[in-house]
């Protein structure tokens, strides 16, 4: 089973940014890559090559579900991990998102001290 | 409208003294008449029959007279001496006057009923002293006046009143001779027709008149008492007549009452139907419209007179409207109902085509022993657009809110995590209120966004058959933290290991931890709070019984309700939104349980639920993974 080490976080708020980036980078050791939008992520996630895509829902422009379908268009990126970040965390919102092809669903607020050992947790039960 | 109806039904007013007066004095009047009339008849009658029997009685005389002198003196005459004076000579016969005179007094003296004489003014010698009473002399003078033969009066004398009837005796050729020759004779120039004389014959007149003769009276009697009856039964006819129409007019205004009644009850009903915001519409057993309320108008905008007798699909966009005829058949013939009886919301045609959400009840009942259909529909377009915006609205604010508590939440866990360097030991408990708070506002934000959801309606529940055991293990296990914050320990008491339920795992564990993080809040610092599941019958009941101060008794009705605390103070001191037990209730009732508490003030508090007992044999994997319920709702103590 390959590591988790390259995430591609894709949130448009830059508080939130500036934290996850810390727990992400930080505190659990990640090699992370931000964007603020979801077109930015579709344009820059090939180059960066993540093991797994942490994305936000609600976003101007692309929102996440869009951006995940854009990112399943890109024949390197259709299998990669992608977990939402959300508040929308009502079980019927979760279940939404799992079928839209999420991995999992972390809900906002989040512990940022925890956040690693939960993105390792979610990478775990992922088939490869 | 009643008081015309009963203008109009009025009866004539029934005069039943007037009317009475009126037959008693009109048969008083017939009465008397009759009787009068029947006095007259009998008297006319009687005095015919007198006058009838005098002349019988005088004529008989007369032609006794008559065959005497024309048959007796007249063969003798010559050969016998015809004297008036004949009494003591026996060969002499009495002539006729004399006879005749003789002959009356006899028969008065045989029969007193009657009396006869004979009287003249030019009496013989001989007869001169009978004497010649005034009446009979007036008689006398009429008869001589008026040339005739008969004359008939009546007099009222102390024996009663009389009937006298007079014949004129006039001079025969066998007189004349005789009379004007006799040397006696008081007038000589008598001439054949001459009134000699005049025989009166006087009948008293019987008392009663002919009254008196039985017969006659019992006739005349019957037919009086024949008239009284008649009378009475008259006014016995009358008395049965007018109460029968008083009887018909009461029950003519009764009637007329209760047409008002229901007619004025019809026209309530109808203003009400028509006035109300829902539309009622009635069909038959085919479909066809019987009845299309004013509202139901306005909703579907057709006027009454397009939709009644037509076939209500017509209100329906398709595919309802071609499945709605078979729906009908089929329930008619199965009686399986997917509709009645159920309100549900469904999909409305409006006569511009448009479509709108609309709610249906129906409910059946029988008219004329056909089946009739009512159906109540309430337009629903506002209220969905309302609900949408409200929707959109909360998703928005909790979104919003969110957002800010992620970065202040995420900022005070990297601090207190030390991410960024060891704090300052005085900066340490400022973090930690901070970020208790901050989660205390997630919580929050998650209850509202709950309970919005539970008064939506919208909750989504996954229900399965879930071994109970696991979930309360996991539950204890992630409440063990904060309880362990707060000094406190959970201990499970006595549990059924093989117990399932059918439950929304998340939701239960929703409501454990609400239950388990009360109870660890309330309990004093070193207690214990005991877990429990105990089975009774069909039921699991899981208790959590904390030592804490209880819930006081004026508080108990509220325990349940949201936004509710036994002392804001303390929930201030304890933390809490007043929404945690609210939420609780909401989700274990919709998992088909039932929750409440025994607490005594100052003795802790027991909080429990019941669920039914599900075959354990048929549970989930239980591989779904919950969200994050560590003490995840608020206290209401």
């Amino acid at each position: 089973m390959s590591t988790l080490q390259r995430i591609l976080y894709v949130e448009d708020d830059l508080d939130i940014q500036a934290i996850a980036r810390l727990a992400l980078e930080n505190v659990a050791g990640f090699t992370v890559h931000v964007c603020s939008s979801g077109e930015a992520a579709v344009r820059e996630a090939g180059a960066f090559a993540p093991d797994l895509v942490l994305l936000d829902v609600m976003m101007p422009g692309m929102d996440g579900p869009s951006t995940l379908a854009a990112l399943r268009a890109q024949p390197p990126l259709a299998n990669t991990p992608v977990v939402f970040m959300t508040a929308k965390v009502q079980p019927s919102e979760v279940s939404h998102f799992r079928s839209l092809g999420a991995l999992d669903v972390i809900a906002k607020p989040f512990d940022p001290m925890n956040l690693g050992t939960q993105l390792r947790a979610i990478w775990d039960t992922c088939p490869r | 409208m009643l008081i015309d109806r009963q203008t109009t039904l009025r009866m004539p007013e029934l005069k039943g003294g007037t009317f009475r007066t009126t037959v008693i004095l009109l048969g008083g009047f017939f009465s008397v008449a009759f009787i009068a009339l029947t006095l007259w008849a009998s008297h006319t009658a009687q005095r015919d029959e007198m006058v009838r029997l005098a002349h019988s009685y005088s004529q008989a005389v007369m032609t006794f007279r008559a065959f005497y002198a024309e048959t007796v003196v007249g063969r003798v005459v010559g050969v016998v001496e015809i004297t008036h004076d004949y009494h003591d000579n026996p060969h002499a016969l009495p002539i006729p006057a004399t006879m005749t005179l003789e002959l009356v007094d006899y028969m008065n003296t045989r029969d007193r009923s009657l009396a006869i004489a004979q009287i003249s003014d030019y009496p013989f010698p001989w007869r001169a002293d009978r004497v010649l009473t005034e009446d009979k002399r007036t008689a006398l003078d009429a008869l001589l006046k008026s040339g005739e033969d008969m004359l008939t009066w009546t007099t009222s004398e102390k024996g009663g009143r009389m009937l006298h009837h007079a014949m004129a005796i006039r001079m025969e050729a066998t007189c004349v001779g005789c009379h004007n020759s006799h040397p006696d004779s008081p007038r000589r120039d008598w001439k054949i027709g001459d009134l000699r004389a005049i025989q009166v014959v006087t009948v008293p007149f019987r008392a009663g008149g002919l009254l008196a003769n039985d017969p006659l009276r019992a006739t005349a009697g019957f037919v009086l008492l024949s008239f009284v009856v008649a009378l009475l039964s008259l006014f016995a006819m009358d008395s049965r007549v007018r109460r029968f129409l008083r009887l018909a007019h009461d029950s003519a205004i009764e009637r007329a009452e209760a047409a008002t009644a229901l007619e004025e009850q019809a026209r309530d009903t109808r203003a009400i139907l028509d006035n109300v915001l829902d539309g009622i519409i009635t069909i038959d057993q085919r479909g066809i419209v019987a009845s299309f309320s004013a509202s139901a108008q306005r909703i579907f905008g057709y006027p009454e007179d397009e939709v009644i007798g037509r076939n209500v699909s017509m209100l329906m966009p398709q595919p309802y409207r071609s499945e709605h005829d078979g729906y009908l058949a089929r329930y008619l013939s199965t009686g399986v109902a997917h509709v009645i009886g159920i309100g549900r919301e469904v999909t409305g045609r409006r006569k511009d085509g448009r479509h709108f959400p609309l709610e249906l009840s129906i409910s059946e009942t029988t008219h004329d022993g056909q089946p009739l259909f009512i159906g109540i529909v309430r337009d629903i377009t506002e209220r969905k657009r309302v609900e949408q915006l409200k929707n959109e609205f909360v998703s928005k604010v909790s979104h919003e809110l969110r957002t800010p508590l992620t970065s202040i939440a995420g900022s005070l866990g990297l601090l207190a995590g030390g991410a960024v360097g060891q704090l300052p030991e005085q900066a340490r408990p400022l973090v930690d209120i901070a970020r208790t708070n901050s989660n205390r506002l997630t919580r929050l934000i998650d209850d509202l966004l709950d309970m919005e959801k539970m008064a939506a309606g919208k909750l989504a529940f996954d229900l399965r058959n879930e071994p109970l055991m696991p979930l309360l293990h996991q539950a204890l296990e992630a409440n063990q933290t904060y309880a362990e914050q707060l000094g406190v320990r959970f201990a499970l008491r006595e549990c059924r290991e093989d117990v399932a339920v059918r439950v929304d795992r998340w939701r239960l564990m929703q409501v454990l931890s609400n239950l388990l993080s009360n109870a660890a809040k309330y309990a004093p610092r070193d207690s214990v709070v005991e877990v429990s599941a105990c089975v009774h019958d069909q039921t699991v009941r899981v208790a959590v019984k904390d030592s804490g101060p209880g819930i006081p008794e004026a508080f108990h009705d509220g325990v349940f309700q949201r936004f509710s605390q036994a002392d804001s103070s303390d929930s201030r001191q304890k933390g809490g939104t007043g929404l945690g037990l609210a939420i609780t209730k909401e989700l274990i009732e919709h998992m088909g349980g039932r929750i409440g508490f025994e607490s005594t003030p100052g003795a802790g508090a027991t909080f429990y639920f019941d669920l039914p007992i599900v075959d354990s044999s048929n549970v989930s994997d239980g591989t779904t993974t919950p969200p994050d319920t560590t003490h995840g709702s608020t206290g209401n103590q």
